[in-house]
């Protein structure tokens, strides 16, 4: 008789990819070292990359997607892509910038997919331009600081809600400025935008977020 | 002064970024609204907050498995670049990944449990098992060893998975039959715990 066993999640995994190179090596190659390498074939070199890179891709992915599963499937076509433009890339541009232009394209290509298929659940325009005025003022009464009654895991819940409340454009802005530290310029280049337009982004959203945060 | 070029004086002023020059530009917007002094400082604030509460960098789940599975993407993809799998059609599966390993681990040790029971009967047990090059079960904890074995005679793949917290039978609906002419058992690898 034979033997034979039938497990449902039938999965396998392929053959493991080539060796890695090593983490140790990687702090003391620049990326501009690495890259050159990645574009002449060397997949280890790129291996080295992922692994200085993916924890700012995936954060940023996250912080925009907010789903962990998503982000992480979001965070591999990243770098799928990045392999797969390399060969392209001129290094007139930070590799880290070009990668973040990358991520900002798959996310929202994501967004787009997803708004079709959730008929609109997803809305690009929560805030307007004209929903806060130029001249309006963030804290209009001044009351408690925001962070004041707060706890460190309640401020965070709060200002991840809060910046979940911003439009994809003015929360991506703050997350390259506020958290992952991008001159004006590289966010321009990174959102497709001008510097000006960037720097309304952020007028606005700056504005916005502190007005969330009071009030709650 | 135009909305546009207020904007972004004071959004380079948040920043701490403008020159003499500029400043002195953007006095009469200050004098006209001193709050924008404490607006400022308290968007200072905020910001520090902000910083501590989203980290600029979050290792994603398995990091290894991150690399590893990302290395055979592209290395797959670059083999069959004419009919190319993309990322995306790959992802169905991709994201059982987060779900299967557990069932699949579970059936596993059943499985190992069995087929040791009928290897134990063979005539020639050397004969029924042969290790599955190029098969590789990825583990997430490093205290759980993985191994896989494939049964040719059979035409079945033995995942053998040590380091597990012991299963109670309940958890596990074992079953037997045909299937494809095949007689076999069953394990419900659909619960995940």
């Amino acid at each position: 008789m034979n033997f034979f066993l039938h497990i449902a999640s039938n999965l396998v995994k392929g053959p493991v990819p080539g060796d890695a190179g090593g983490e140790g090596a990687s702090e003391e190659i620049s990326d501009a070292e690495l890259v050159r390498r990645c574009q002449k074939g060397d997949y280890d070199a790129f291996d080295v990359l992922v692994t200085r890179h993916r924890g700012r891709v995936y954060a940023m992915i996250q912080n925009m997607v907010k789903n962990e599963a998503d982000s992480w499937d979001l965070a591999q076509e990243v770098f799928v892509k990045v392999w797969k433009a390399l060969p392209k890339f001129e290094a007139r541009a930070r590799f880290s910038t070009w990668m973040y232009r990358i991520t900002h394209n798959v996310v929202y290509d994501w967004m787009r997919k997803r708004k079709v298929e959730t008929a609109g659940e997803l809305d690009d325009n929560l805030l307007d331009r004209e929903s806060v005025a130029a001249g309006a003022h963030a804290t209009p009464a001044r009351e408690a600081r925001p962070d004041e009654a707060l706890s460190q895991g309640e401020l965070r819940a709060s200002i991840e809600g809060a910046l979940e409340k911003l439009s994809p454009e003015h929360r991506e802005a703050i997350l390259l400025r506020e958290v992952q530290g991008l001159e004006y310029k590289e966010i321009a280049d990174v959102m497709d935008c001008s510097i000006g337009t960037v720097m309304s982004r952020l007028f606005y959203a700056r504005k916005k977020l502190q007005s969330l945060l009071t009030k709650s | 002064m135009k909305n546009d070029r207020k904007e972004e004086l004071l959004t380079r002023w948040m920043d701490d970024g403008l020159s003499d020059e500029e400043l002195r530009e953007l006095e009469p917007v200050l004098d006209e609204s001193p709050e924008l002094h404490q607006e400022r400082a308290d968007y200072i604030r905020l910001r520090e907050d902000l910083r501590a509460a989203m980290p600029a960098e979050v290792d994603p789940p398995f990091p290894d498995y991150f690399n590893s599975r990302l290395g055979r993407v592209i290395r797959e993809g670059s083999r069959a670049s004419s009919s190319a799998e993309s990322p995306r059609a790959a992802r169905g599966l991709n994201r059982l990944w987060f779900w299967w390993m557990v069932p699949a681990a579970t059936g596993a040790v059943v499985f190992a449990f069995l087929l040791g029971m009928k290897s134990g009967q063979s005539a020639n047990p050397a004969a029924v098992v042969d290790s599955a090059a190029g098969s590789e079960v990825y583990s997430p904890l490093a205290s759980v060893s993985t191994e896989v074995i494939l049964d040719r005679e059979s035409n079945s793949t033995l995942l053998i998975v040590e380091g597990l917290a012991p299963l109670e039978d309940v958890d596990l609906a074992v079953g037997g039959g045909f299937r494809d002419g095949h007689h076999g058992y069953y394990v419900n690898t659909e619960k995940v715990y």
